[in-house]
Parts: structure tokens; sequence; C-alpha cells
């Protein structure tokens, strides 16, 4: 009987096996991904192509449409040498009016027609004005119902388009990929996606050290990415170790 | 003789139409002391007959306590494809198995010498691999070996039973459940045939059925023996 506990106490003792982080264990690591977000508010930029003053007429007029709902505006040209009126009167807008000839060239329109735009106070647009094309950056942060050239036959361009800021934060991250990487190595092993609530599991590891991380977008560029880890160490067999909650850039 | 030829056509078409394993095996046995015997084997297993499966090396020592009760321990190392390897960079991986249990022959309870033998035998194992799950497994075999008179073959069945105890784990919302269960069934049948100067073959057909799940396959088995008297 003693020979059968030698032999055995040999077998056991030789059969020990070094265990290494990673599968084939009863633990678990898990956490929970949670997110901010902000997008700065983009000011909606309208390019104002002008023609010569040949090509307008005594009462032609464009809309100019900003941010604010009570200040809409209509540029309208009159010509001295008319004597008819030639302000549309459009309703809900306010007029502007431009004073042109028609021996003006294109950039003496543009230039007299920002030169009037410029002059209104209060206007929540701000102007400039490069040869024959204006510049009018609206004021707000809105998505601005698009400018029209109504009667006149100049070409208009929204060049930027206004956004709102947009802003979140610690919102749970679904369906964000969550990576481990097993003991001492390099590179992750595995990864897991989390749930609706930002939850994730890793499963069936072994006793040991890890590394979980969650990538999160560099908030001055949002092209590069950075590791957002937490080194996490699970001691003892069918343990769940739950990890401080990963705040990421997204 | 025909029959015999007609079963074992009959049982390689079996194994050509499903999913089967080779066996492959050499064992010694002899007895250093009075009382005792000690077993080793070299086993080699295939999926089907191409593709490597595992191999084994294993040992097992025999204690008889009394009449027809013998309790033994055992050891096995494995070698086999590493499913792992993107982890560790080796293609093979290894497994230890580690063992103690119980044989009872009733048969040898019997005043008679009988050529019936008839066994039961109790083992408790624990196997360890790098990336696998460990796991405790206990066995209950019983077999049954015919002696022909003047007959060169020895008819034997065996059917055997498995209970993993951590064959289930749940990860529940805060904690870890492990419970145990059936996990397979194997049975074995087949005959030795016996050659001179204590050696002989043993040929057998069996089926591991496992439970709960799919990877139950068909076990075509060829041991070389020697026992040393």
């Amino acid at each position: 009987m003693k020979s059968l506990v030698l032999f055995s106490i040999l077998f056991l003792s030789f059969s020990s096996c070094k265990k290494i982080e990673g599968p084939g264990g009863t633990s678990a690591i898990r956490g929970v991904v949670k997110g901010n977000h902000f997008k700065a508010g983009q000011h909606e930029v309208l390019q104002v192509i002008c023609t010569a003053g040949g090509q307008i007429e005594h009462g032609d007029y464009w809309l100019l449409n900003t941010g604010n709902p009570s200040k809409q505006y209509y540029i309208y040209y009159k010509n001295p040498t008319w004597i008819s009126n030639a302000d549309p009167q459009l309703q809900g807008r306010i007029g502007i009016m431009v004073t042109f000839n028609y021996s003006d060239s294109n950039v003496e329109i543009a230039t007299n027609t920002q030169a009037a735009i410029a002059s209104v106070v209060g206007i929540p647009v701000s102007s400039m004005v490069s040869n024959d094309m204006i510049t009018i950056t609206d004021q707000s942060y809105l998505d601005v119902p698009d400018s029209d050239n109504g009667t006149t036959s100049f070409g208009m361009d929204v060049a930027n388009q206004g956004n709102s800021e947009e802003s979140t934060s610690n919102i749970p991250m679904a369906e964000e990929r969550v990576y481990i990487v097993y003991g001492k190595n390099a590179y992750a092993s595995d990864d897991v996606r989390t749930d609706e609530a930002g939850r994730f599991s890793f499963e069936g590891l072994q006793t040991g050290n890890y590394k979980v991380y969650v990538l999160s977008k560099d908030p001055l560029n949002e092209e590069v990415y950075y590791r957002v880890q937490k080194e996490v160490s699970i001691q003892n067999k069918a343990t769940i170790v739950d990890t401080e909650t990963y705040t990421i850039n997204y | 003789m025909s029959r015999a030829l007609f079963l074992l056509f009959l049982g390689w078409q079996i194994l050509a139409q499903a999913q089967y394993q080779t066996w492959y095996g050499v064992e010694i046995g002899f007895k250093p002391v009075k009382k005792t015997k000690v077993e080793l084997g070299l086993q080699h297993r295939m999926n089907g007959i191409k593709e490597w499966s595992r191999s084994y090396v294993q040992a097992k020592f025999h204690v008889k306590v009394v009449d027809g009760v013998q309790l033994f321990s055992g050891y096995r190392f494995g070698l086999l494809p590493n499913s792992n390897s993107d982890l560790d960079l080796n293609p093979t991986t290894y497994r230890h198995r580690t063992a103690l249990g119980i044989t009872i022959n009733p048969t040898d309870w019997m005043l008679d010498k009988t050529r019936l033998s008839f066994g039961l035998t109790a083992q408790m194992q624990w196997n360890r691999a790098k990336f696998s799950r460990e796991r405790t497994v206990f066995r209950s075999k019983v077999n049954a070996k015919y002696d022909i008179e003047h007959f060169p073959l020895s008819p034997f069945i065996s059917g055997e039973y498995f209970y993993d105890f951590k064959r289930d784990i749940s990860y529940t919302e805060d904690e870890v459940l492990i419970e145990g269960g059936t996990k397979a069934f194997r049975w074995f049948g087949g005959f030795e045939i016996e050659l001179p100067k204590s050696h002989s073959f043993q040929l057998a057909l069996g089926k591991r059925t496992a439970f709960l799940s799919n990877r139950s396959y068909w076990i075509a088995s060829l041991t070389y023996q020697v026992r040393i008297q």
C-alpha cells in the first residue's frame, strides 16, 4: 500500500502542468465601456458669384437666409436711371438695396453688394469679397436653409454646411470591441464586443495577469486612436473579476 | 472463419461511412513485486487513418488488496495538435492525466477456475492541459471476457460511463457555476488473439458517444500486448 501511495504522489507531482494565462480556465473578466463625444458646431458659409451689371435688370433680387428666423433678407438691385420702384417688397423679409449701372463690372457688383450687406445693422452674418465672389458666413451653428439666386443669374454655393454642436457623455457604448492581452504578450490575443449596455465579458480564463483595453479616438485628431487599458489579475479559479469602467472618446 | 471475415468487413464498412478513429497501441505488463503489476504502454490515435489525433505514453501500477480486488494508479502523457498554436507558436501541445481507481473481479472469488472473467472498474482521473479546462472525470467500466478452450481467440466486451465533474460552466451575473454531468459512454467489442510466449493482439471495435455534443465517433483499435510473467 505504501508503494501505491508513493507512486501516486510521484505521478501527481510529475504531472503538475504549468498553467499560463489564456483560455482553459473557469474565471472571467468583466467591465463596462462608456463613451464621450464632442463635435464643435459649424458655421454655414455661402459663396455668391456675381455677374456684371449688364446681366442684371432693375428690380432683380436674390434671397439671403440666415440662422435667425426673424432675420431673412432679400438683396435687390436698383438702377437710378429707372424711375419705377425696384424693391419687390417680399413679405417677411428685410430688403437690402444695391445701386448699380449696366456698365458695372462683376467685381464692382460684388463689392457694392457686400458693402450693402455689411452696412445693415444687426445682420447675423459676416461677409467679405474677393474679386467677384462674396463669402457670407452665418453666425449661428445651424443648418441654414439654402439661399436662392432669385431673379439674378448669380452663382450660389454652400461652401460649408452649418451644424449644431454635438456633445454626449458617459453613454454606454454598444458593439464596441474590447481586447485582451494574455500575460506578457505584446499584442491582443482575443476580443469581444460590448452588449447594448456597454458590458463585456471574457470567459473561460485561467488565473494570471491580463491587460484589457478599448480603443479611443484622440479628441484632437479623429484619425488617431489610443488605448484605454487596465491591468487585471485573476487570483482564483471560478471567479469573476470586475474592472473599472472604461471611458473612451468616440 | 468466414463469419469473422464477414464481421471484419462489416466493421470496416461502418467505419468508412462514419466519423471514426483508429488506435494503435503497444502494452507491456510485468510483476515487479509480489501482488503488484506494472503496465507500460504507447498509443497512437488517428482521425480516420490519415490524420494524427494524439499520442500517449502511459504507465499503470496495480496492487492486489485481496483476491479479486486491486487498487491502481496511472499516469498518461499525451501529445496532440495545438488548437491554440497562435498563442504559443507551438504546433503541438501536451496533456497530463493522473488516475486512481479500483478493479473488482468477482470471478476471482469463485473456487473453480472459470474461463469467464468479469470485471468492474471505477476510476477517478484528473486531466491537465495547457489551454484546456482542467477536468475531473469519474469512469466506471464493466467488462467481460471469455477464454475459449483450444481456440486462439478470446472474445470480450466492455461498456464504460464517463462523468465529468466540471462539464457545465455558467457565468451568471455575479458568480461562476460549475456543474457536473454525464460526459460520454463508450463500449468496445472484440477479441484477443493469443500468440505464443505471452504475446497477444487485441482487436476491438467500439463507439464513443458523447453526451450533449455531436462528437461521437467509432473506434477501431489494435493493441499488441506482452505479459512478462
